[in-house]
C-alpha cells in the first residue's frame, strides 16, 4: 500500500529529516523503469512489430538475471535492427543491471538520439544520472518524461523520480496528471499530496487528502497531520497521535505527536504518547528527551529526572538530555548535582552554548561566593551565542551584584535590544535607575516592564528550554 | 529611606560568639494534639471533591486571643460554609476554645456569641477601643464580622456600627490592626482578594479557560482571569467607630492586586508601621508609611513586589524576623507550588534582596506554601521559619505530579550564618503527616516558654502541634502594655540583649495567611539566664529601656514604667 512508496528517515537518534517524510526510492523505481520499458510517446513512430517480438525474447533472460546472455541477444537483434531504439534501452538496463553504469547511459543516450522522445529511455537515463548525482539533467529528463507521456505508470514514475530529485512542485504537478489518469489510486493520491506538502501548497495537499480514507492508515494520518500542522491548525494534533496509535513503534509519529501535544500544553496527552512508544520501541534519546520534558512541565520532577537521566544514559553526547537534566536539578534546587551534570558536559570544547549559559545560573544561585564563576560561565555563553537575550539579563544581574551598574544596564539593554518583549531586563533596569536617582527613567521601564507583563523566570526559562530541547530532539 | 541608625555588621562575630554554645542538636519534636486537646470542629470549605470556585479553595484562617484575659491564650479557627445545602443537621461556623490551662480546651462558641455561619476568611486581633480586652475581627467572603470583647466572655457583632462590614459580594481576606498614624488608636487593614461580586453564575466553569486548569487538569477558574478587588484601610476614630480612609490614604492607588496574606512592620526602622500585603499571581504590595497618614507603594522599588529577578508570584502567607540579627526586619512569604518561597532579605537601604535559595529554602518546589511562623522554636535566640502547605483541591492527586493535595509541613531552623536547614524530618511525625493547611498561627499556650503550632486544615479538624518535653534553652515572652500607644502595643518595636545575642521584634495584628499569632513577643535566649537591656520603642514615641530581666518566664511592660511586671 502506501508503505511501498515511502520511505521514512530513520532516526538516527539525534536529528530527523527536516520534514520526517520520504518519496519512492530508486530500486522501486528502477521496477516500474523495467515495466515501461516499451513506454513511447503518442505521436512517437512505433518500433516494427518483429522488433517488438525480438525484444520480447530478450525479457525473460533480464527478469531472470541472466545478464550475459541477454547481452549478446540484444548485440544479436542490434545487428539485425541497427536503429532500434528499444534494444539500445534494453541493453542500458542490462548494463545497469550488471552496474556498467557508464555503458548503460551511452547505451539510453544512443536510444535517445535514435528517439528522443522515447518516454522510458528517457527515465532511464533520468534514474542513472540522479543516481550518479547529476540532479539538474535528472530533473531534465524527469520532466520531459512527465510533460509528453499520458501513460500512468511513467507518470507516476516521472513523478516519484522529480520527488528523488527534490523538485517537489515539479513531482506534484507530474503527480497530478497520474492522479487524473486513475483518480481511485490512493497511493498516487497519497503521493501528490506528499509533493504538494513538502512544496508548500498545504491548502492543495489538504484538499488531495480528503480523498483518501485515512482510518487506519498512519502514513495518511500522518501526513493529514503535517499538513494541519504546516497550516497551524490545532486539530493537528489529532491525526499525529492516532498515526503514533496505530504505530507505537514508530518514533517518527509518536515524536511528532508528543512535539505537538507539548507545543500546546497538552502534556498529560503527550506522556500518554510517549509512554507507549518507548516502551515499543527501545527509547530513543529524542522520545525519553520529549517525555522528561513532558513530566517536567506537568511537575513530574522525579519521573522527569528518570528520563532525562535514561536520555544521558543512551547518549551521553546529546546536549538536549544534559541540558533539560540539569535545568530540572537547577529549578529544583538540587545544585551541586545541576553543576556536576553541567560541567560534565561542558569538558566538550563543541558544547551548546545553552549548557554554559545554564553553568552560570547554576553558579549564580549557588553562591554570592561564586559570582566571578558565573561571569566566566556566562561570557562563554555569549562568546558561543551572541544573541541569546538570557544570557545578557543573567551577565547584567551578576554585574548589578557586584555593583557594576553601568556594565548591568548596557547588558539589560542589549537583551530587550535582541528580545523587546523580554520583560525581566526592564524590572533591574528600573532598579538600577533608582539607585542612579534618574526617577523618570525608573519609572519608564517599570511601565514598560508592567505593559509586558511579569511571568515568572522559570516560566520563560522552561519555555526557552523547551524551545532549545525540542528541535534537537526532533 | 531609613531614618534610624542601622546596627554595625556583627554577624560574623556574633557567629563566632554564638558558635561556642551553638550545639548541632535540633531537639524540638511536635506532637499533633488537636484530638485530646478539644479541637475537633472540622473545617468546611465548599465541596470536599468538587471544587467550582476558588472560593471553595483558599481555606481560612485562625487566631490565637486571650478573650478572657486570664493570661492564657485561647484559639479561634475560622470557618468557611457550604455553596449549596448539604442536608446535614448542623451549620458550620467558626470555633472559640477557651484554653483550660492543662492543655486542653472548652468550645464556647456559642456562649461567646460567635456561631456566626458564613464564607470566613481570616481574624486578627487587637484591642480597638483600649478596654484592655482583646476585640477580634473576621474576613469574609461577604460582610465582614467585628467582635467587641464585652470582657465577660461575650462578644457583640458591631461591624456594621464600626464601619467596617465592608459590602455583601466582597472577598476580604488578610487583616490586621495597626497604628498607622501613631494616634494611639487602633486602625485597620483589610486586604481584598478577588472582586467575586454576588452573583456566581459570571464565574466560568472548571476547565472552560486559561486559567481554569491546573496541568492539564480542569479546575475551579482564577484568581488569574477573575476581576481584581480593593484594599481597605479603616481610621480608627477612638469612638467604636472607623472611618474607610482608603481614598485619602493613597492605599487604593495600587490596582490590580489579589491580596491574601497581610503583615504590618517598619522595614525601614523609621518608627512608623508599614504594610505589606502577600499578593497572588501579581505584584505584592509594599505600602510604604508616608507619615502624614498616607501610604505610597514602594513594592517594587524595595523588590518585595516580585522575586529577585521580577517575576510575580503567587503569594499566600507572610512573615517577618530578623534571621541575620542585623537589625532590621526580613520577610518570608509563601508561594504556589512550582515555585520557591521568598526570603527577602531587608538591606538596611529600603531594598530587599530575594536569598531564598541562599538560604538554603529554595528547594522544595512541589509544596504550595500558606501559612508561615517565624518564630524561635528551639529558643536558641535565633528566629526559625515553619510553612504549612497543601495543594487546592483533591483533583490535583490526578495529575501524578510530585505536588498533592495533602502535603507535609515544612519547619527550617535556622544556622545562625544566613542560611536554614530543613529539620522537618527530625521534628516529630507530626510536622510530616500530609494535610491541606492554610492559616497557622503560633503561640505558647502553656505560659512555659514552648511555641506550639496551630494549623486550619481543610476539611479536617485543625493541628495543634504542641512541642513534647520542657523547653529548649532560656525564653523570655514579653507583653505590652499602652498608655499613650495601643493598649495592646500593636507596632512597637522591642529590642533586647543578652549577651552578644541581640534581637529585635515587634507586637504585630495578622499575619501569616489570614491568621493571628499570640500578640505576646516571645524571645529564645539560648543559654543566657537573663537578658541584659530591652528597650521599647512605642508607637508614641516614647522609649522605655530595662536592665536585668530574668529568663524564663512571661513579663508585662506596661508604657512609660521602664520596670516589668509578671502577669496578672
Amino acid at each position: 500500500m502506501h508503505q511501498v512508496y515511502q520511505r521514512r528517515l530513520t532516526h538516527s537518534g539525534s536529528r530527523f529529516d527536516h520534514c520526517e517524510i520520504g518519496i519512492l526510492r530508486l530500486r522501486l523505481l528502477a521496477g516500474i523503469l523495467f515495466i515501461l520499458i516499451l513506454a513511447l510517446p503518442g505521436r512517437a513512430q512505433a518500433p516494427s512489430a518483429e522488433e517488438q517480438q525480438y525484444l520480447f525474447s530478450v525479457l525473460p533472460l533480464i527478469e531472470r538475471g541472466d545478464l550475459t546472455k541477454a547481452e549478446d541477444q540484444i548485440f544479436a537483434g542490434l545487428e539485425r535492427y541497427s536503429r532500434s531504439a528499444i534494444l539500445y534501452n534494453a541493453l542500458g538496463i542490462v548494463y545497469t543491471r550488471q552496474n556498467k553504469l557508464d555503458k548503460a547511459a551511452t547505451s539510453f543516450r544512443r536510444a535517445l538520439e535514435i528517439l528522443p522522445s522515447f518516454t522510458a529511455a528517457q527515465l532511464q537515463l533520468a534514474a542513472l544520472d540522479q543516481r550518479q548525482g547529476n540532479k539538474e539533467e535528472a530533473v531534465r529528463l524527469f520532466r520531459a518524461a512527465g510533460d509528453t507521456t499520458t501513460n500512468f505508470e511513467a507518470l507516476v514514475a516521472a513523478g516519484l523520480g522529480l520527488a528523488d530529485c527534490e523538485d517537489y512542485a515539479g513531482a506534484a504537478r507530474v503527480l497530478e496528471k497520474a492522479h487524473e489518469v486513475k483518480p481511485d489510486a490512493e497511493s498516487v493520491t497519497y503521493n501528490l499530496a506528499l509533493a504538494q506538502y513538502k512544496s508548500g501548497a498545504l491548502t492543495s495537499a489538504l484538499e488531495s487528502l480528503e480523498s483518501i480514507t485515512a482510518d487506519r492508515k498512519p502514513d495518511v494520518l500522518y501526513l493529514r497531520g503535517k499538513v494541519l500542522e504546516g497550516l497551524g491548525k490545532p486539530e493537528s494534533i489529532s491525526p499525529i497521535m492516532a498515526a503514533c496509535g496505530i504505530q507505537p513503534g514508530n518514533d517518527t509519529f509518536c515524536a511528532d505527536a508528543a512535539v505537538n501535544a507539548i507545543r500546546q500544553e497538552k502534556y498529560l496527552e503527550a506522556v500518554a504518547v510517549l509512554e507507549p512508544a518507548i516502551g515499543k520501541s527501545s527509547g530513543s534519546v529524542a522520545l525519553l528527551s520529549l517525555l522528561g520534558l513532558a513530566q517536567f512541565r506537568l511537575g513530574r520532577y522525579r519521573e522527569a529526572i528518570t528520563s532525562y537521566t535514561a536520555a544521558l544514559e543512551k547518549d551521553p553526547g546529546v546536549d538536549a538530555s544534559r541540558e533539560g537534566l540539569g535545568f530540572l536539578y537547577y529549578v529544583t534546587g538540587n545544585l551541586e548535582k545541576a553543576r556536576s551534570i553541567i560541567e560534565a558536559g561542558l569538558k566538550n570544547p563543541k558544547a551548546d552554548h545553552y549548557l554554559a549559559h545554564l553553568e552560570a545560573m547554576v553558579l549564580y544561585r549557588a553562591s554570592p561566593r561564586l559570582r566571578p564563576q558565573a561571569l566566566d560561565a556566562v561570557n562563554r555563553a555569549l562568546q558561543a551565542n551572541a544573541k541569546f537575550a538570557p544570557s545578557y539579563f543573567l551577565r547584567g544581574k551578576i554585574r548589578m551584584d557586584q555593583n557594576d551598574l553601568s556594565g548591568a544596564l548596557a547588558d539589560f539593554k542589549r537583551a530587550v535590544a535582541l528580545d523587546p518583549k523580554y520583560p525581566l531586563p526592564y524590572y533591574k533596569m528600573a532598579q538600577i535607575y533608582v539607585r542612579q536617582g534618574r526617577a523618570q527613567e525608573a519609572a519608564a521601564a517599570r511601565s514598560t516592564f508592567s505593559a509586558l507583563g511579569s511571568r515568572r523566570e522559570e516560566e520563560i526559562l522552561a519555555r526557552q528550554t523547551q524551545d532549545i530541547l525540542m528541535p534537537v530532539s526532533r | 529611606m531609613p531614618t534610624a541608625m542601622r546596627w554595625l555588621p556583627i554577624l560574623s562575630l556574633t557567629g563566632l560568639v554564638c558558635a561556642v554554645a551553638f550545639s548541632d542538636k535540633w531537639l524540638v519534636k511536635f506532637t499533633d494534639a488537636a484530638a485530646k486537646a478539644g479541637l475537633p470542629a472540622v473545617n468546611i470549605s465548599g465541596s470536599t471533591t468538587n471544587k467550582k470556585y476558588i472560593l471553595e479553595m483558599n481555606g481560612s484562617g485562625l487566631a490565637f486571643i486571650d478573650y478572657n484575659r486570664d493570661g492564657y491564650v485561647d484559639v479561634f479557627v475560622v470557618n468557611g460554609t457550604r455553596l449549596e445545602p448539604s442536608g446535614e443537621a448542623t451549620r458550620s461556623t467558626s470555633h472559640l476554645y477557651r484554653n483550660n490551662r492543662d492543655g486542653t480546651f472548652t468550645d464556647v462558641t456559642r456562649d461567646a456569641g460567635l456561631d456566626y455561619s458564613g464564607w470566613g476568611q481570616g481574624a486578627c486581633v487587637g484591642d480597638f477601643d483600649n478596654d484592655g480586652y482583646d476585640d477580634l475581627f473576621v474576613t469574609y467572603y461577604g460582610k465582614n464580622r467585628f467582635y467587641h470583647n464585652n470582657g465577660n466572655g461575650t462578644f457583640t457583632e458591631i461591624a456594621e456600627h464600626a464601619g467596617v462590614a465592608g459590602a455583601d459580594g466582597r472577598w476580604n481576606s488578610g487583616c490586621a490592626f495597626l497604628d498607622y498614624d501613631r494616634d494611639g488608636k487602633l486602625d485597620l487593614f483589610v486586604a481584598n482578594y478577588v472582586d467575586l461580586g454576588l452573583n456566581f453564575s459570571n464565574v466560568p466553569k472548571p476547565g472552560s479557560g486559561e486559567f481554569c486548569q491546573y496541568k492539564g487538569i480542569p479546575i475551579a477558574c482564577g484568581p488569574r482571569g477573575l476581576p481584581t478587588a480593593v484594599n481597605y484601610l479603616y481610621h480608627g476614630n477612638g469612638d467604636g467607630t472607623f472611618t474607610d480612609v482608603s481614598e485619602p490614604s493613597g492605599i487604593r492607588k495600587t490596582e490590580g492586586h489579589y491580596a491574601l496574606g497581610v503583615l504590618t512592620f517598619d522595614y525601614d526602622n523609621d518608627g512608623w508601621p508599614d504594610i505589606y500585603v502577600a499578593c497572588d499571581s501579581a505584584a505584592s504590595i509594599l505600602y510604604h508609611n508616608q507619615h502624614k497618614g498616607t501610604f505610597q507603594d514602594a513594592g517594587i522599588a524595595s523588590g518585595l513586589a516580585y522575586n529577585e529577578d521580577g517575576e510575580a508570584q503567587a503569594g499566600m502567607g507572610v512573615a517577618t524576623l530578623d534571621y541575620d540579627h542585623d537589625g532590621f526586619l526580613d520577610v518570608v512569604k509563601t508561594n504556589f507550588s512550582d515555585d520557591s518561597p521568598n526570603v527577602y532579605h531587608n538591606n538596611g537601604d529600603g531594598t530587599f534582596s530575594d536569598q531564598v535559595f541562599q538560604a538554603g529554602l529554595g528547594r522544595l518546589r512541589n509544596l504550595l506554601g500558606w501559612g508561615v511562623i517565624a518564630a524561635d522554636f528551639d529558643n536558641d535566640g535565633w528566629s526559625d521559619v515553619l510553612m504549612v502547605n497543601g495543594h487546592l483541591t483533591p483533583e490535583i492527586d490526578s495529575a501524578k505530579s510530585d505536588s498533592s493535595y495533602r502535603q507535609p509541613k515544612l519547619l527550617y531552623r535556622n544556622l545562625r550564618d544566613g542560611r536554614f536547614e530543613n529539620v522537618t524530618s527530625i521534628s516529630g511525625p507530626a510536622l510530616s503527616t500530609p494535610h491541606s493547611s492554610r492559616g497557622a498561627a503560633t503561640a505558647d499556650l502553656l505560659n512555659d516558654g514552648r511555641l506550639a503550632i496551630l494549623s486550619n486544615e481543610l476539611h479536617e479538624r485543625p493541628s495543634l502541634l504542641i512541642p513534647e518535653g520542657p523547653a529548649a534553652n532560656h525564653w523570655l515572652g514579653v507583653q505590652l502594655i499602652g498608655a499613650k500607644s495601643n493598649r495592646d502595643g500593636i507596632g512597637a518595636r522591642v529590642e533586647i540583649q543578652s549577651g552578644a545575642l541581640r534581637q529585635i521584634d515587634e507586637v504585630r495584628s495578622g499575619g501569616s495567611y489570614l491568621s493571628q499569632s499570640d500578640l505576646r513577643l516571645h524571645f529564645g535566649l539560648g543559654a543566657a539566664t537573663r537578658v541584659d537591656r530591652m528597650t521599647v520603642r512605642w508607637p508614641s514615641g516614647a522609649v522605655d529601656t530595662l536592665s536585668a530581666v530574668p529568663a524564663d518566664r512571661h513579663i508585662v511592660i506596661e508604657e512609660g514604667t521602664r520596670s516589668w511586671r509578671k502577669p496578672k
